[in-house]
């Protein structure tokens, strides 16, 4: 793919994962001139890492405002797939057919109940505190050694892979937008204004930009003079053979997937920006999962992968318009707010409204645990 | 040994034996018992007495698959074997007493009588 050494376009979407992607094909809805830079192999690509679930349920315990956003996130869902697959022919396999949160011990799912109790509060999500008896209604196969578990029915997952495929030939659908292999080496000020893209094939100018590089948006965003409080937090997968479909609700350790294969998980490692894989954490996934359904004990595992998840002090995402015109979207949960993204966030960067239900994820929440005086606030 | 063959004898087998090498390894195959050749794996002895059609049917679609590379490679004999789903037929050798169980829908195909 050629670009020419300059190009303009309104606005740069720097990143082309998840985030990225979804905020892109968002801009373009809305007939914004829009560039994506992809950076490529390179990228630690969290959005080829992750398990999928679209969940509203296990959010917003360490900042409230994030169970009302998550859980617009997951209700517009739907429409969102629905678009997206008109556009492309790509079916997301989106099921909502319930999430669960397991709870190994008594304390777990006291704890668990109090912290959903507190956020239906706020956000009015339903759920329910289920005993293994009953959720075994909802998941064949259940053990019953364990405590409970917390069911919210809006909850689901969708093919992750199927999702990013679907936004890039979305995307791709206008030409020029999509550049793939285009690792943006910094974000300079543009020379009437606005922005300079500056990547090894050449430069792109634009009005705004939009920084969606994941954990690369701690260096975008240093380009600018904004030190950023996110961490890589690693998630190791194992994905099993495939087996006689069972499984049509999902957990953080175990889900089936519409091909029949298991994706078993559910670790947080803070270990840098290590990617690889440990027999430790292997065997103790595997064992928490033959825990909760006895049966996989003998489906066997074909292949593992690790994940950096992309986390905030408060596990929620930040939005925030850290230079004039310069707009950081930042989150754990890129399939969950994939709607929002396209939708709600993607309008604020086209016509600079933030909803109100957004603003409590600006980047200034953190400024007492990081001092950084020269941060902008949105 | 020619009743216990013929018991999963294929109208129209996919393979036929070469050599007159005698049959004298004893399994079952689907709780019936089956006679096999001492160098036989339970993928080429299954394509002497089934027909293909009915070696396995994929685990989600539930499509009728049989073996195809017969090198280890394409995944597509998989079969039970000793309580073990999914294992690969032409990788495993015959033995005495071993349980081989075809992994077929629910009325989805005809036995082999």
């Amino acid at each position: 793919m050629i670009y020419g050494k300059s190009t303009g376009v309104d606005i740069a979407v720097i990143g082309g994962g998840l985030v990225g992607a979804a905020i892109a094909y968002g801009l373009l809805e809305k007939g914004q001139s829009v560039a994506m830079f992809d950076e490529g192999e390179a990228a630690f690509r969290a959005s080829r890492g992750n398990f999928g679930l679209v969940c509203a349920g296990a959010k917003g315990d360490k900042l409230e405002d994030y169970a009302p956003w998550a859980l617009q996130g997951v209700e517009v869902w739907a429409d969102f797939a629905e678009r997206l697959t008109a556009a492309t022919a790509i079916d997301l396999e989106l099921e909502q057919n319930g999430g669960m949160v397991f709870c190994p011990e008594e304390q777990d799912l006291a704890a668990r109940t109090a912290t959903m109790e507190r956020l239906r509060r706020r956000s009015g999500l339903d759920f329910d505190v289920l005993r293994p008896a009953e959720i075994a209604r909802y998941m064949p196969g259940v053990s019953d050694n364990f405590a409970g578990g917390i069911f919210c029915s809006i909850d689901g997952a969708a093919n992750p892979l199927k999702l990013l495929r679907a936004l890039h030939a979305a995307v791709s659908r206008t030409p020029g937008a999509s550049r793939q292999d285009a690792r943006v080496s910094r974000i300079e000020p543009g020379s009437g204004g606005g922005y300079r893209i500056v990547t090894a094939r050449g430069t792109t100018d634009c009005q705004k930009v939009v920084l969606a590089a994941g954990l690369g948006n701690l260096a975008m965003a240093e380009c600018l003079g904004v030190k950023l409080p996110i961490v890589p937090m690693r998630g190791q997968i194992l994905v099993t053979e495939r087996h006689d479909p069972v499984l049509t609700v999902p957990s953080e350790q175990v889900r089936q997937n519409r091909n029949g294969t298991f994706l078993l998980g559910g670790s947080w490692e803070d270990v840098g920006y290590d990617t690889s894989t440990t027999f430790e954490v292997t065997r103790d996934i595997a064992a928490l999962a033959v825990r909760y359904f006895p049966f996989l004990k003998s489906v066997r595992l074909v292949r593992s992968w690790s994940a950096l998840r992309i986390l905030a002090p408060d596990n929620a995402p930040i939005y925030d318009e850290i230079a004039p015109g310069a707009y950081l979207v930042t989150c754990h949960s890129g399939v969950s707010l994939a709607a929002l993204h396209s939708g709600k966030v993607a309008g604020w960067i086209a016509e600079g409204i933030l909803p109100e239900e957004a603003a409590p994820f600006h980047l200034g929440r953190f400024a007492a645990a990081t001092p950084e005086p020269e941060v902008a606030h949105g | 040994m020619n009743k216990l063959t013929t018991s999963f004898s294929a109208p129209f087998p996919l393979f036929r034996p070469i050599g007159d090498e005698p049959a004298e390894i004893l399994l079952e195959l689907d709780g019936k018992p089956l006679a096999a050749r001492a160098t036989d794996t339970v993928a080429s002895l299954l394509l002497r007495h089934i027909a293909p059609e009915t070696y396995r049917h994929s685990a989600v679609a539930g499509e009728p698959r049989a073996p195809l590379c017969l090198m280890g490679v394409c995944f597509e004999c998989l079969i039970e074997i000793d309580g073990q789903k999914n294992q690969q037929g032409c990788l495993v050798r015959v033995r005495d007493g071993m349980r081989v169980r075809r992994q077929i829908r629910e009325g989805g195909c005809d036995e082999q009588a």
